[in-house]
C-alpha cells in the first residue's frame, strides 16, 4: 500500500505543483476555475487515452513514440507558457489594480487562459498517464493486494492535491502587488525546465545527438530521484546530470521569455483623462 | 535585437545533425519476469550505439528507469520497448522498475 502511495504521489506531485502555481497566477480573475478545471479534465481524458494506447505509442516511430510524443507535448507547453508570460507582463499590473473590481478583463485574457489551461492539461496528461496505467495494471492483476494498493494510490492522489494546495496558499501569502512578478518568474523557470526536458527526450530518441556529455553531476548532493529533487526538477528544472543541450534549451527559453517581455511587456502607461 | 535573435535561432538549427541511424547499432535484450530483470548484469560495449530491447513478460505494466542512463520508458504488460543508448563511457549503470523500485539491475559497459 505504501509503495502504491509513493508511486502515485511522485507522479501527481509534478502536476500538483504546476496547478498550484497557475491558480496563484490567476488569483482573483473571473473564470479561472473553469479554465483550470477544463485543463485538469482534458489532462485526465488525455492521460487515460495515452495509457490505453501505451503499446501503440511504444512501437510507433521505430520504438521512439514515447519520447517524441513527450518532447512534442512539452514543447507545446513551453510555447503556451511563454505566450502567457508575455501576456501577464503586459496585463499583470492592471489586473492587480483591478483586483477588487468584479473580475478583470476576461475577454482580453481568454487566449491567455486557454494557454494556461493547456499548460495544466499537459502536466496532468504526462504524469497522469503513468498513474492510470499503474492503477489499471493493479486492478487488472487483481489478487489480494489490489484493494490496499488502490487505497494507497488514492492516498497518493490526495497527497499530490495537498501539495498543490500548500504551494497555492504559500504563494497567496505574497502581497498582491508582488504576486504576479513571482508567478511570472515561476512560470518562466517552469517553462525553461520543460524545454530542457524536451531536449533530453529528443536526445533519448537520438533524434538529436549533440552535446550529450554531462556538464555536471550533483546526484550525490541532491538526487533527482529523491522527492525534494523531483519537486525542484518541476519547479525550476533542476537536473542532477544535465547535458550541454539541456543547458542550452534552458537558458535559451529564459532568454527568449526575457527578450519578449522587454519587447512586448511593460507598456508605457497611457495617460488617462481625469 | 530581432536580427540578433534570428541569427542565434538559426545557428542553433544548424547544430542539429540529421537523425541518427540505429541500423548499425548492436542489439541486446533485457527481460523482466517474475519480479527480476535478466540477465541481472548485462554487459554492453563502450563508445558505440546500442539498441536495447526491454521485454516485460509480467502481468503488470512496468517503467524502465535509470538516472545513470537518463532513461524513463513505460512498458505495457506482455510488451516490449526499444531503448536507444550510447555511445556510453565504460562503467556500471544502475536501472530499476519505477513501478516496483526494489526490482533493479545493473548494466556494465566496457
Amino acid at each position: 500500500m505504501l509503495a502504491a502511495l509513493v508511486i502515485v504521489f511522485r507522479e501527481t506531485m509534478e502536476a500538483g505543483l504546476v496547478i498550484g502555481i497557475v491558480l496563484a497566477a490567476t488569483k482573483g480573475i473571473a473564470g479561472r476555475g473553469f479554465w483550470v478545471g477544463a485543463g485538469i479534465a482534458g489532462g485526465v481524458c488525455g492521460a487515460s487515452l495515452v495509457a490505453a494506447f501505451t503499446r501503440e505509442l511504444s512501437h510507433a516511430l521505430a520504438g521512439l513514440g514515447q519520447q517524441i510524443f513527450s518532447a512534442a507535448v512539452l514543447a507545446l507547453a513551453v510555447v503556451m507558457r511563454v505566450g502567457h508570460n508575455v501576456w501577464m507582463s503586459r496585463h499583470g499590473r492592471e489586473m492587480a489594480a483591478k483586483m477588487k473590481a468584479v473580475g478583470a478583463d476576461v475577454v482580453a485574457g481568454r487566449c491567455s487562459f486557454l494557454a494556461l489551461a493547456v499548460v495544466v492539461g499537459v502536466s496532468v496528461l504526462r504524469e497522469g498517464s503513468e498513474v492510470v496505467l499503474f492503477l489499471y495494471g493493479i486492478s487488472l492483476a487483481g489478487g489480494n493486494s489490489a484493494p490496499s494498493m488502490l487505497t494507497g494510490g488514492a492516498g497518493g492522489l490526495a497527497l499530490g492535491a495537498g501539495m498543490a494546495a500548500l504551494l497555492y496558499l504559500g504563494l497567496l501569502s505574497i502581497p498582491t502587488r508582488h504576486l504576479f512578478k513571482v508567478t511570472s518568474l515561476l512560470l518562466a523557470l517552469l517553462a525553461a525546465g520543460m524545454a530542457a526536458q524536451a531536449a533530453a527526450f529528443l536526445q533519448q530518441a537520438q533524434v538529436v545527438n549533440v552535446l550529450t556529455r554531462d556538464i555536471w553531476n550533483t546526484s550525490a548532493f541532491l538526487s533527482q530521484g529523491s522527492i525534494p529533487g523531483q519537486a525542484l526538477h518541476t519547479l525550476i528544472g533542476y537536473t542532477d546530470r544535465p547535458d550541454g543541450l539541456q543547458l542550452i534549451a534552458y537558458t535559451a527559453t529564459l532568454s527568449v521569455i526575457y527578450v519578449l517581455m522587454r519587447l512586448f511587456g511593460n507598456p508605457v502607461p497611457t495617460p488617462k483623462t481625469i | 535585437m530581432h536580427r540578433r535573435f534570428a541569427i542565434f535561432a538559426f545557428s542553433l538549427l544548424l547544430c542539429l545533425p540529421a537523425a541518427a541511424h540505429a541500423d548499425n547499432a548492436g542489439s541486446y535484450v533485457l527481460t523482466l519476469k517474475d519480479g527480476k530483470f535478466s540477465p541481472p548484469n548485462l554487459t554492453l560495449p563502450a563508445n558505440r550505439k546500442v539498441k536495447l530491447t526491454v521485454k516485460n513478460e509480467s502481468a503488470m505494466p512496468a517503467e524502465f528507469e535509470s538516472s545513470d542512463l537518463d532513461r524513463e520508458q513505460v512498458v505495457a504488460a506482455h510488451d516490449s520497448i526499444t531503448v536507444y543508448l550510447g555511445p556510453l563511457d565504460a562503467g556500471v549503470y544502475g536501472y530499476f522498475n519505477d513501478f516496483d523500485r526494489k526490482v533493479s539491475g545493473k548494466i556494465e559497459v566496457k
